[in-house]
């Protein structure tokens, strides 16, 4: 490994997310919910979306998300909690289903990855 | 060089870096000598002009981060727009600055306390917490406000008069049609003036920030060059393709001619904002010229027998992408898995992929088989002859070793493909294995450009074709910082004055990190519950899905 390289993000001088140095408890669903809520209301603002954003408000035809402000909000998500979560998989699997997504799904997926699902069981997107 | 560190009302610009995305001399020589550029034309007279040799391959995510770190992509980890999971993996995400391996420009100045502006680069998402302020590029607009670094910032950029993120930041459906091209001509002129306000909304920005929060180490790219030159080549230079006859043809040079002229005019804003004690550092990422033909990459592997597609991807009518550029990630989908074992994953990389089989379960190339299958696949790809001059298609080849040593490379693609017009690959299902663009494009070439005047840099001077690698190490010597020694460029010396460099030599440092290895994401376990939808809305749905691929 050359000096100055590392094997995995982040670089020490990475100072990601909200809470610096990580949740040292797992945040509750109330907690995901009130964060990814407050992210998307405070976009809106930017966006003039006027109509009232809700846990049922869906992400494409309602507030009408592009398949990359699905990437950005996807990683931003993962910055705030800094946990890696598969969102090119749920993106993936939404695409072919042709759905749209909702913003309570959004949270009931980050929840499920951040706290039920054992991270060391399936590594990301191995080949079946 | 003065101390680096420096607080409060003394701050001010030591190097300005400004990128500009793609730029060729090729295109910029005809404009400097006609007077349509006749800043950039002094500015080469009084300082450095070197061509710019940029790194495997000639694309603006690796090419800019090797610019801002002194390293291959083997070694910083960003190799195209988007990458590949894990080793294994056929999922591919979009790049973050997460990928970025190695310590940047940005990060040394900010640890040695120097103040850092950073505007419009690649790789700064999720933003890394500097000291000083992020714009990141490549984000869409409605992301912008999450972006940006630090977190008051884009609420301050706000108040900037004509601020306007819509035009600011990224638009995909932008990007495809550089690339793509337009449907009507009508298109082109509107493009145009919106990337002619776009690089004005960034040079405001600039000039708010540098009076506002000066930092040391300033840095705008001003991409707009790239995606001229991209869906304009034909226009910028005509000589490389059918004459312009038409009066709205003659109107759109016109039109890009302008584009270079206001640029022109916001480099001299910048520099006279600067003064003449700032080092001002000029950079492309990449090379330009004229592309006249795809080579369909999947189509081709699959007549020799490398890849079959997927009964989804046979049933699908064509859409008329040429290169799939808005397609990427649809390879998850289109390709029958069982029968594949090369495949290009996305057109930007020019990359061929080999799934390798190493748990004896899944499809692909066994681990023993690979070396002769590669072999075998390279032999094949250097025989491909163009059917209309009888020339080889593929003029550069590199196996993955070769373009990407370094502890990054696994995730790289097996093989990576140049071409002898700087061609994109198609990745779509294609009738035709190589078929002539509609109309001349542009594409990347790896010889770019690079400037510099300030203090110390030595009048005239025409080194020999310097590396993008040696970008940052004299990024750091103007700021007086010391090289890292792991760095692959240096500082060319004959960019100085002999006194200057005697007065203050190139000083080296050894750079330890000590990052910490996260493991990328796990597979979910269970489909989320489909929400009812009405068949308009499925529309909406798909449509804003298939920008990046992700659906049938």
């Amino acid at each position: 490994m050359p000096k100055g390289c590392r094997e995995g993000p982040p670089p020490r001088w990475y100072k990601h997310g909200d809470h610096e140095g990580g949740y040292s408890v797992k945040p509750t669903r109330e907690e995901i919910q009130t964060y990814v809520l407050a992210t998307l209301q405070e976009l809106c603002q930017d966006w003039d979306y006027s109509r009232p954003v809700g846990p049922g408000s869906l992400l494409f035809t309602e507030l009408g998300l592009e398949s990359l402000d699905a990437v950005v909000l996807g990683t931003t998500i993962q910055e705030h909690f800094q946990q890696p979560l598969p969102f090119a998989e749920l993106l993936s699997d939404i695409g072919r289903e042709q759905r749209d997504l909702s913003i309570m799904e959004l949270v009931d997926f980050v929840d499920l990855h951040l706290n039920r699902v054992a991270l060391e069981a399936r590594p990301a997107g191995r080949v079946q | 060089m003065t101390d680096p560190k420096m607080t409060g009302a003394s701050r001010k610009v030591r190097t300005l870096l400004i990128g500009l995305d793609g730029a060729t001399f090729d295109v910029l020589d005809p404009l400097m000598q006609s007077g349509a550029m006749p800043f950039l034309r002094s500015f080469f007279a009084e300082g450095v002009r070197a061509d710019l040799r940029t790194i495997v391959p000639a694309l603006t995510p690796p090419a800019w981060t090797s610019l801002v770190t002194g390293r291959k992509p083997g070694q910083h980890g960003v190799f195209d727009f988007f990458r590949m999971e894990s080793a294994e993996s056929r999922h591919i995400r979009f790049f973050t600055s997460h990928d970025v391996h190695c310590e940047t420009i940005w990060s040394i100045a900010s640890d040695h306390d120097l103040r850092v502006t950073s505007l419009n680069y690649p790789g700064m998402f999720p933003a890394p917490r500097i000291n000083g302020t992020v714009v990141p590029g490549w984000v869409p607009w409605k992301q912008l406000r999450l972006a940006c670094w630090p977190q008051d910032l884009f609420d301050r950029l706000k108040t900037i008069s004509g601020f306007n993120p819509r035009e600011l930041a990224m638009d995909i459906k932008l990007e495809e049609k550089a690339t793509e091209g337009c449907s009507d001509h009508e298109e082109y002129a509107p493009w145009i003036q919106m990337h002619i306000r776009r690089e004005q909304n960034w040079f405001e920005i600039f000039r708010h920030l540098s009076a506002e929060d000066p930092a040391e180490l300033t840095a705008v790219l001003f991409d707009g060059v790239d995606k001229l030159q991209h869906l304009c080549w034909r226009f910028i230079r005509p000589e490389d393709a059918t004459p312009l006859q038409e009066e709205w043809e003659l109107q759109i040079r016109e039109l890009c001619i302008e584009y270079f002229r206001s640029l022109d005019k916001i480099i001299e804003r910048m520099c006279a904002t600067v003064g003449p004690e700032t080092t001002v550092l000029l950079a492309s990422d990449h090379g330009f010229g004229p592309t006249y033909k795809v080579f369909h990459i999947n189509a081709w592997l699959e007549q020799k027998g490398y890849l079959s597609w997927s009964d989804a991807a046979r049933s699908q009518a064509p859409n008329g992408a040429l290169l799939g550029v808005g397609q990427v990630a649809r390879h998850t989908w289109m390709l029958d898995w069982s029968k594949t074992k090369a495949y290009g994953a996305t057109p930007t990389s020019n990359g061929i992929f080999i799934p390798v089989n190493r748990d004896g379960q899944s499809p692909g190339v066994s681990p023993e088989e690979y070396e002769s299958f590669r072999e075998r696949l390279i032999a094949d790809l250097r025989a491909v002859r163009d059917p209309e001059t009888g020339q080889p298609v593929v003029t550069g080849l590199w196996t993955r070793e070769e373009a990407f040593e370094g502890p990054q490379g696994s995730v790289a693609p097996d093989i990576t493909l140049a071409f002898a017009d700087g061609g994109l690959v198609g990745i779509l299902p294609s009738p035709h294995t190589i078929s002539r663009r509609p109309v001349t494009g542009g594409a990347h070439r790896p010889v770019g450009i690079f400037g510099a005047r300030g203090p110390g840099i030595r009048r005239g001077a025409q080194p020999h074709e310097m590396s993008i690698l040696d970008v940052a190490p004299i990024v750091l010597h103007s700021l007086g910082l010391p090289v890292l020694a792991e760095m692959q460029g240096s500082v060319p010396a004959e960019l100085y004055e002999p006194d200057a460099m005697r007065a203050h030599p190139v000083a080296k440092a050894a750079f330890s990190v000590n990052g910490k290895a996260v493991k990328n994401g796990t597979a979910p376990e269970q489909v989320m519950s489909s929400p009812v939808m009405s068949s308009e809305d499925e529309q909406i749905v798909m449509e804003r899905l298939r920008e990046l691929g992700y659906i049938e």
